[in-house]
């Protein structure tokens, strides 16, 4: 039993991080004609999307273990979630024994995009109001709701133009005109598993991003002849934060083991590991905005997107409340 | 990453369940007297006395010299089994003994510790006083030196278990006149020599668990000075660092079955309203979710601090992070059965003891071994680099 990473893991995600870092920086985020999709096929190219997959389907050279560190990587970046939805279409396909669209998402040719029901729907038959994610360039759709994923292909959408909350991603408000569903997976398959566990890890990853942030300011910001991270009420705030997100790193890793073994408490942790990390993400984004002061609350400072995005990634397959309520019925052992 | 035991680990497991199984005191730990020392002292001994006390100790001091993670699989069967409580020997088994391991004389180590695993002596700890808590390095405890001995007077506070321990992990200023964290020495003091006397407390559980220890002119011999005279500050924070570390890992790991036996409660216990469960109320529903995803994360928690602890014997500030959110869990789980209770809790006697009991000793944890305020600043400075005040 080794719940640290490894040195090979630990290089993934330093190299991950420069990466983003460099070509992917977060004042990207505030041109909002830009698209993540775009640079999906070069993301691709590093590997990223295909991790877990296996090599019939286009994959190698890890398991779920080095994707979520890549997730984590992603989130703290604040990646576009159609990274998240391809990686999971690609999953999908896979597992449904479409070895060749599986390696098109691994490739990063075709992309899905995350399309949330306003109200549950069939997965079989989906109907109504769905809030289309950042997909303009998407070939596939993604609806994940309570009882499972399903994957469309050859959706014909009547869109509506929305105001996004999260005004870094383009988000609009659809109904489907046509659609052929490629693929359907029940709530109790592993994908579900690795899907919650890879929301957990991009939550996990934009809470350090924000504890980060926030640690980095405190230390600079002077007020009363000092740093304002000397001061007892900030220190305990941040010392919060980085509670947090430690309690979700272990959960997250600890969970990523668990799913990718196969274990009968795949279930429980993935889920546990989404709400710990949902809590983390919440809370560190809230405390970033705050421990920035009024430049915190404006549109300059980069602190408000990790907030905005908490918001669109709780919706994916049910927000907080619906997390718990399927948390207390699974089997902890 | 991975959470793997060996077929010996799995083997030592099944040991330990069979062990357990068959030795784990039928009746309940008395919560308080000299039947309580009598049933901790009882346990340890029958513990130690088939090769089940430190698990993870040199085999020199009377340990079996195994890995932490066989102390971990341990701690999880002793949680599983509902075996009582360390109890009075926690002091000895996770600070005294490690710290004394770190930091002692290979005299002292041969002395003390198989004293400590064999149940026959327990310990207690003399750090806080009445002038200094939160300021550990401002204790006023004095100890000059006459020929081979420290005379000590002053006194501690706060010292559970003083009236039942033998021997003390003493801090004293030896030196009144160097920078305050200078001059201080650790030292092993023994509770029964002339000058020491003890007064228990009463807590607000309505037991006598700790005391006040008076020192007038007490003799203890120079060779009981762990580390240096004068160097006792950097032991004293290996002490902390282990009781930070891995010295909770039992009641860690014995959380995640408290929580379960809560929804098992709030499944079997009315709702305000008479007309439903206490599980069928959303609030209730919300509140043990988040309850049992959060112990989920200490026991989580608890294996990344052994894979570390498998690298770095000395726990670095790390270990503060879990004392942290450990303590503050416990508080939650524990104020929740009260309110999963409802106006059952307003009644101690019968089945409800343990969950009061339980809950007001929780109160205890965010404020012994540094409150959880003193662990925000560690973790502030220590660990995130932000500047002292």
């Amino acid at each position: 039993m080794d719940l640290l990473h490894t040195p090979e893991q630990e290089q993934i995600a330093e190299a991950a991080r420069r990466y983003l870092a460099t070509e992917l920086p977060l004042h990207r985020l505030r041109d909002p004609r830009r698209t993540d999709a775009a640079a999906l096929p070069t993301l691709a190219g590093l590997g990223w999307l295909s991790l877990g997959l296996d090599e019939a389907a286009g994959g190698g050279g890890g398991s779920l273990l080095e994707e979520q560190i890549v997730m984590r990587e992603a989130g703290r970046a604040l990646l576009s979630p159609v990274l998240l939805a391809t990686c999971l279409a690609a999953k999908i396909a896979a597992g449904s024994g479409d070895a060749r669209l599986a390696s098109q998402f691994a490739g990063g040719e075709r992309t899905a995009g995350f399309a949330i029901p306003v109200v549950a729907t069939e997965l079989a038959e989906p109907q109504g109001e769905f809030l289309l994610v950042d997909g303009r360039l998407a070939s596939h759709w993604l609806i994940w709701t309570a009882s499972g994923l399903s994957l469309l292909t050859h959706a014909v959408w009547e869109q509506r133009a929305a105001h996004g909350l999260d005004n870094s991603l383009l988000i609009s408000r659809a109904s489907l005109v046509s659609f052929r569903v490629a693929s359907v997976v029940e709530k109790e398959a592993p994908v579900v598993d690795a899907a919650n566990l890879l929301v957990a890890a991009m939550m996990l990853g934009m809470s350090r991003a924000a504890l980060e942030m926030a640690v980095d300011y405190v230390k600079l910001r002077e007020q009363f002849g000092q740093p304002i991270g000397s001061f007892q009420a900030v220190k305990h705030r941040c010392a919060d934060s980085l509670v947090r997100s430690e309690a979700a790193q272990a959960l997250v890793d600890f969970a990523s083991v668990c799913v990718a073994n196969g274990q009968a408490d795949a279930a429980f942790q993935a889920r546990a590991a989404r709400i710990a990390a949902s809590k983390a993400g919440f809370a560190n984004a809230a405390a970033n905005i705050q421990l920035h002061g009024a430049m915190g609350f404006t549109a300059e400072c980069d602190a408000h997107w990790f907030q905005k995005r908490m918001h669109v990634l709780d919706q994916l397959g049910g927000a907080r409340r619906a997390q718990e309520t399927a948390l207390l019925v699974l089997s902890a052992v | 990453m991975d959470l793997e035991f060996t077929p010996d680990e799995l083997r030592f497991r099944e040991e330990v369940r069979a062990w357990l199984a068959d030795n784990v005191p039928k009746e309940r730990r008395p919560s308080d007297g000299p039947e309580m020392f009598a049933f901790d002292r009882a346990w340890q001994r029958r513990q130690f006395e088939d090769g089940w006390a430190g698990i993870a100790w040199p085999k020199e001091y009377g340990g079996r010299g195994l890995s932490l993670t066989r102390q971990l699989i341990w701690h999880e069967e002793y949680a599983r089994a509902e075996a009582p409580h360390v109890g009075l020997f926690f002091i000895g088994l996770n600070h005294a003994g490690p710290t004394l391991m770190a930091r002692g004389s290979e005299e002292q180590k041969r002395r003390y510790l198989p004293l400590i695993l064999q149940g026959d002596t327990s310990w207690c700890q003399g750090f806080s006083e009445p002038g200094a808590g939160s300021d550990l390095a401002s204790l006023q405890t004095r100890a000059r030196m006459d020929g081979d001995d420290l005379v000590v007077s002053g006194t501690k506070i706060w010292t559970s278990g003083a009236q039942y321990a033998t021997y003390q992990e003493l801090l004293v200023r030896t030196d009144p006149d160097a920078q305050k964290h200078r001059g201080i020495t650790w030292v092993i003091g023994d509770m029964r020599l002339p000058g020491v006397e003890v007064r228990p407390i009463q807590t607000m559980e309505g037991r006598e668990q700790f005391c006040q220890v008076f020192y007038d002119d007490v003799r203890i011999p120079l060779a009981n000075v762990v580390g240096e005279i004068n160097g006792g500050w950097s032991v004293a924070m290996a002490t902390l660092g282990f009781e930070r570390g891995t010295a909770a890992l039992a009641d860690q790991i014995e959380l995640s079955r408290v929580v379960e036996e809560l929804i098992e409660l709030a499944g079997r216990t009315c709702a305000p309203d008479g007309r439903r469960m206490a599980i069928q109320d959303d609030a209730v529903v919300s509140n043990l979710a988040n309850l049992r995803a959060d112990v989920a994360a200490l026991r989580a928690m608890s294996y990344v601090s052994i894979s570390r602890a498998a690298r770095s014997h000395v726990p670095g500030p790390e270990g503060t992070v879990i004392a942290l959110f450990n303590t503050e869990l416990r508080r939650r789980i524990f104020t929740s059965a009260i309110e999963i209770l409802g106006p059952e809790a307003l009644d101690r006697s019968g089945t409800n003891e343990r969950w009061v009991e339980l809950y007001l000793n929780s109160f205890s944890k965010t404020i012994s071994a540094g409150t959880s305020e003193i662990r925000r600043n560690i973790i502030a400075q220590r660990v995130l680099g932000l500047p002292a005040a």
